[in-house]
């Protein structure tokens, strides 16, 4: 196995080659998957453009050509204002904090799935790159820094080597915090991670396109993420009130910008384009039990996305006021979240401390709001119309950065048969590998990655949770109540082949309840899509 | 003489005044910065258990550093070694304290097997920090995928700590077995000199040595992440596990970076 060791003092260097290339007899092995898909990252192919010197792969996509000095003195001021409270009193004490006290111990490293996956390449320790923004921390912007050099800061040098370099690197973390759950000190290499991608995107203009320009930028602009409009997306829910019809003979309505209810229901919109049965699911639950709801027509407030925060803190703000402006309008009583992790922390727990004190509204998940409805026994539900092998994954956003893990198992547990736990689960789960974004963010050679590496662990738990029943010509289920997470096993299964060779599909909860409804015909087509 | 006297009477003092007025600095920075954006990680202890369940994680974590034993067993056995030696010497000190109160105020109130026991807690803690600082100081020396992140001041942090406790441990073997000259040397500072200071502590080389630089790594430490015990409060209970409801913050602020320069965080809408 190549364990070449990379020193934070060779990002600085040039070089036309990758410091780390992925080799498929270094990464994780992973169990019952004897062929997989070769390695190819094409990396002729982007040589001439974008620095590719880090491990070979583009996440972003930095250009090669920059102008240094510029390139430097921009980075340099974007490191002041990270540690400024006028610009950064978001996270200003944990960074503080975080830069200040990790004791280099490497206990975190091992949490890591993508250090773990990767073959312990340590380019991918949670602290290496949080090493690299210590080290520049003290050497620019503290007395012992410039006092003492790098006999206090250790060795770094900052140069457009580096920038671009770490850049990608920036976007080498799916920000899962799985390596904060066991650091010792408390540290949160997760979040120097967030705060690198700020730095680049706030100060530099450096982001995935994905992430910004057609991420945040388009959604605030025209309504959704997704480019959907207002107009397309009304569209949208006319085809699934027909939909509803059409799968199970029911008349069931979507309620649209309705004034006064108890809940604003506000989804990813990925879920109305790539599985509709989802939404679909909702309005028949919302609909059996009586519930008061309504969506959004307006734009913002029909996608929970909110990409700001993974990358961008002024980004994550607009959305938020503009989403809390709409719930306010329709004056509703909660503003409940669909089936989407990042969403679910954004509005759930970070959201709160931006939003003015008399524009707050209550934010719940729904899986909190399904768990109620059926603890309260309006629904009638049979888990044998659910007899087939289902196992959970945990968002990290709704189970170990959100706090909820109870409410999907009780649920599980009245609608299915055979729920089998992926192990480790709820708080130590492992990241479906497209955290943060990764999911979304298909370009250059990054999605060859996101599946052999980031994606890794996940396969090999989805194939050990079902190994028993590997061999049965039985439809097996990954439940992923996140859209992202959802996109990123569907990918997976793809990429694997997952579907042809052990009839492994995924989906999310509200599916799974509205098909073990007695009355209603089966909800659930088991067709990979 | 002269110089230990000074070592002995005065740098005590002053190390242990730095240390406070340098902690102090540092602790008020961090209170003082703005209430920053909930980014809590659960299970977050008192949402099951209140207060209780709270501290209890919390000792648990300082007093076996739990996380370290159950994912880096290896690294444990070095890290315990110092971490619970320091713990041992924390008992020692205080140990010293009440054996000095006792004898400024009633002596020969405590028994004699008192002095077994502030023998046996400073010898173990010596013997355990001198052990770990050593091996933790070899294997960041020789591992290579640790001197990655290892800047000279960390081997210099390791070695301080080291040679304190080494020459503590052998003033104890070579000078004073039973460390009886600890417990005077504390009973005076504490009377601030009511009752003499033990003869050798202000006229044995090695001893004079010792509590040198001792009080100068109690100086010292401040000044260096070995603060982390402050550090790490606010790490675990205002970040970890804050999940205060109903707070917002302060979106007055001004912003200058480059995407919004000008604007009020309140103002961001498009």
């Amino acid at each position: 196995m190549n364990r070449k060791v990379v020193r934070i003092t060779d990002l600085s260097k040039p070089s036309d080659e990758p410091l780390v290339r992925i080799a498929q007899e270094d990464l994780m092995p992973v169990p019952h998957l004897e062929e997989e898909p070769e390695l190819n990252p094409n990396i002729e192919k982007y040589k001439e453009n974008y620095d590719v010197t880090l491990d070979g792969y583009l996440a972003i996509g930095v250009p090669k050509e920059v102008e240094e000095k510029a390139l430097v003195e921009r980075f340099l001021n974007g490191l002041r204002k990270l540690f400024s409270k006028n610009d950064n009193w978001t996270f200003l004490q944990p960074l503080a904090l975080y830069t200040d006290y990790c004791a280099k111990c490497r206990t975190c490293v091992d949490a890591c799935p993508i250090y773990i996956s990767s073959g312990r390449k340590n380019i991918y320790e949670p602290p290496f790159r949080a090493e690299i923004l210590r080290r520049l921390y003290r050497k620019y912007l503290t007395s012992s820094g410039k006092t003492f050099g790098s006999f206090v800061t250790g060795e770094v040098e900052l140069n457009a080597n580096l920038i671009r370099r770490l850049a990608e690197l920036s976007y080498r973390c799916t920000i899962c915090r799985r390596c904060a759950q066991i650091c010792p000190m408390g540290v949160d290499n997760g979040l120097i991670t967030h705060e690198l991608r700020k730095l680049f995107s706030q100060e530099l203009g450096i982001h995935p396109k994905e992430l910004h320009d057609k991420g945040t930028v388009q959604q605030l602009k025209v309504g959704s993420s997704t480019g959907m409009n207002p107009d397309a997306f009304k569209g949208l829910v006319s085809f699934m009130e027909e939909d509803i019809k059409d799968r199970i003979g029911l008349d069931v309505k979507m309620p649209l910008d309705e004034k006064g209810v108890d809940y604003l229901v506000i989804h990813n919109a990925g879920e109305f384009l790539s599985w509709p049965e989802n939404p679909e699911a909702f309005a028949v639950i919302f609909e059996r039990a009586g519930v008061s709801w309504t969506l959004s027509s307006e734009q913002v407030g029909y996608d929970a996305v909110n990409y700001g925060v993974w990358y961008n803190d002024l980004q994550l703000t607009k959305l938020i006021n503009r989403t809390f402006e709409i719930a306010n309008k329709l004056d509703v009583k909660e503003i409940i979240i669909g089936e989407c992790g990042h969403a679910t922390k954004a509005y759930y727990v970070v959201a709160e401390r931006i939003v003015p004190s008399d524009k707050k509204i209550p934010v719940k998940s729904c899986l909190q709001i399904f768990d109620e409805i059926i603890n309260s026994g309006k629904l009638d539900l049979d888990p044998s119309r659910n007899d087939f092998p289902i196992t959970l994954h945990d968002p990290c956003n709704m189970v170990r950065l959100s706090g909820i893990v109870e409410p999907q198992r009780r649920i599980l547990r009245k609608c299915t048969k055979d729920f089998r736990e992926m192990n480790p689960n709820k708080e130590m789960n492992y990241c479906c590998g497209g955290g943060s974004g990764f999911a979304i963010m298909p370009s250059y050679n990054f999605n060859e990655w996101k599946m052999k590496v980031s994606g890794r662990m996940k396969v090999k738990q989805i194939l050990s949770a079902f190994s028993d029943v590997l061999d049965r010509d039985v439809v097996k289920y990954v439940c992923a109540p996140c859209s992202n997470c959802k996109g990123q096993i569907r990918d997976l299964i793809r990429y694997y082949d997952l579907w042809k060779k052990y009839k492994i599909t995924y989906g999310g909860l509200a599916e799974l309840i509205v098909n073990a409804m007695p009355d209603i015909p089966g909800f659930l087509e088991f067709e990979f899509h | 003489m002269l110089i230990g006297l000074l070592v002995a009477k005065y740098f005590s003092y002053l190390a242990v005044v730095i240390f406070a007025i340098v902690s102090i600095i540092k602790v008020s920075r961090y209170a003082s910065m703005p209430l920053h954006l909930r980014w809590e990680l659960y299970p977050v202890p008192h949402e099951e258990g209140g207060l209780p369940k709270e501290l209890k994680e919390m000792f648990t974590e300082m007093l076996t550093m739990k996380r370290i034993f159950e994912n880096r067993r290896g690294l444990w056995y070095f890290a315990y070694a110092y971490h619970g030696g320091i713990y041992l010497i924390l008992l020692w000190a205080v140990l010293l304290l009440i054996g000095g109160v006792s004898d400024l105020l009633a002596p020969g109130a405590l028994p004699g097997g008192y002095q077994y026991l502030i023998a046996v807690v400073g010898g173990l803690g010596m013997i355990s920090i001198t052990v770990g600082t050593l091996a933790l100081l070899i294997q960041r020396l020789t591992d290579e995928e640790y001197k990655v992140y290892n800047a000279p001041v960390d081997y210099l942090n390791l070695l301080f700590a080291f040679i304190v406790a080494l020459t503590g441990l052998l003033s104890w073997i070579l000078v004073d077995p039973m460390l009886i000259s600890p417990r005077e040397y504390i009973a005076s500072l504490i009377s601030f000199g009511a009752s003499n200071l033990p003869a050798v502590v202000v006229s044995n080389p090695l001893v004079i040595l010792h509590l040198a630089l001792l009080e100068l790594f109690i100086a010292y430490v401040p000044f260096t992440r070995m603060l982390h015990f402050f550090g790490k409060y606010f790490m675990y209970h205002k970040i970890m596990w804050d999940t205060q409801p109903g707070l917002t913050g302060d979106i007055d602020y001004e912003i200058s970076w480059e995407q919004e320069k000008g604007k009020k965080w309140r103002d961001l809408y498009e």
